[in-house]
């Protein structure tokens, strides 16, 4: 079968009938978008993206996801339940910048950020391996991301280290800030 | 961005991988010193001079993910039961296993490693399960075990059957046979 002659033939029956234009003659299945002008892939990863957020905000605001302070910094309670790097962002920025608990932290949101992205990764590489008894301790320790005043002051070497890595990757000024606001504080 | 965010996995796995290398001290003279360096150890672990006469004395401090201690006393056959009761008595255990939310924070109180029956300590100064004692025993080796652990980040010692015999296995050292 020739898709590009039968593509070809269904759009300019639609022109001639003076319709809107639909995506393969509403059929895909049969016929292909030869011009590639309507990007049902990228359509198709960006909505389910936002199905993502969506759930991931919901944690949040059903209070299944949340912050407890402890002075110097706290605890995101349940952090692994929200992975969606957009949401990771913008609840940082929440918490560091408008939240009432703004003041446990002298850091960047990036920072905050960072620290809970790495949270995550730990916990989705040691899953698996902890349901057969494997890497436990890690996934243990990876359900809450507990955050100092800045990601420099964190404890624990092999968070603090990958969230700068990260942090050099999304915005490495934070870096600069963080390790200024730290020696300020220490 | 794919191949940046790869390498951030990556370098995460081989952070991870070598944070999973622990370091261990056994140098009796040194203690104190282990002591002091774990957070709150100081109000469980007894200080060498008020121990119950024993016959000889083995000290693992292990710095891995956290930090435990673990002093290990044996005993005459004479000495073995009375500082067994004298210590046991004095402390309090946890009767119920500890739960928050879904999470189990300590799964067991009472469970048998490696040949010792291991006890977990209920102190209201500790913070289960960051922050914790337990005390052992062994009637085969005439043994009594002094226990101490801290990690901050640590929020749950899951739920599966013999988790803290998992936990003690990978957190605590004791002599291997």
């Amino acid at each position: 079968m020739d898709f590009a002659y039968n593509v070809g033939n269904i759009q300019a029956i639609l022109t001639d009938f003076n319709y809107n234009r639909v995506y393969c003659a509403n059929n895909p299945v049969m016929y292909t978008d030869s011009d590639g002008d309507f990007p049902i892939l990228i359509f198709l990863i960006a909505a389910a993206y936002a199905i993502w957020a969506a759930q991931d905000i919901y944690d949040i605001v059903s209070g299944d996801v949340y912050f407890n302070e402890a002075g110097d910094g706290g605890q995101i309670v349940d952090s692994y339940k929200v992975q969606n790097p957009t949401v990771v962002f913008g609840y940082s920025i929440y918490l560091r910048y408008f939240s009432d608990s703004k003041d446990c932290f002298d850091g960047s949101a990036t920072g905050i950020a960072a620290e809970w992205m790495v949270h995550n990764i730990g916990y989705d590489l040691t899953f698996i391996p902890s349901k057969f008894g494997y890497l436990q301790n890690i996934n243990d320790r990876a359900i809450h991301t507990d955050l100092g005043r800045t990601v420099f002051a964190e404890d624990d070497w092999y968070v603090r280290y990958p969230a700068l890595a990260i942090q050099i990757v999304a915005n490495p000024i934070t870096i600069i800030y963080d390790y200024y606001q730290y020696i300020k504080h220490e | 961005m794919i191949k940046r965010t790869m390498l951030i996995n990556i370098f995460v796995i081989v952070v991870f991988l070598l944070a999973a290398c622990g370091k261990v001290f056994t140098n009796v003279n040194d203690y104190s010193d282990y002591v002091d360096s774990i957070d709150g150890a100081d109000s469980f672990m007894p200080s060498l001079n008020e121990l119950p006469e024993y016959l000889s004395i083995e000290v693992y401090y292990y710095e891995h993910l956290g930090q435990s201690i673990n002093l290990l006393l044996t005993f005459s056959d004479e000495n073995y039961e009375s500082a067994k009761e004298a210590v046991f008595n004095s402390i309090d255990f946890l009767e119920q296993p500890l739960m928050q939310d879904d999470f189990y924070l300590i799964p067991e109180v009472e469970f048998e490693y490696i040949g010792y029956i291991i006890k977990v300590v209920d102190n209201v100064n500790f913070k289960y399960p960051e922050q914790f004692g337990m005390l052992g025993y062994s009637d085969e080796k005439l043994q009594i075990s002094f226990m101490f652990f801290y990690d901050d980040s640590l929020n749950q010692i899951s739920n599966s059957k013999d988790r803290m015999i998992r936990f003690v296995e990978s957190e605590f050292k004791f002599p291997e046979d």
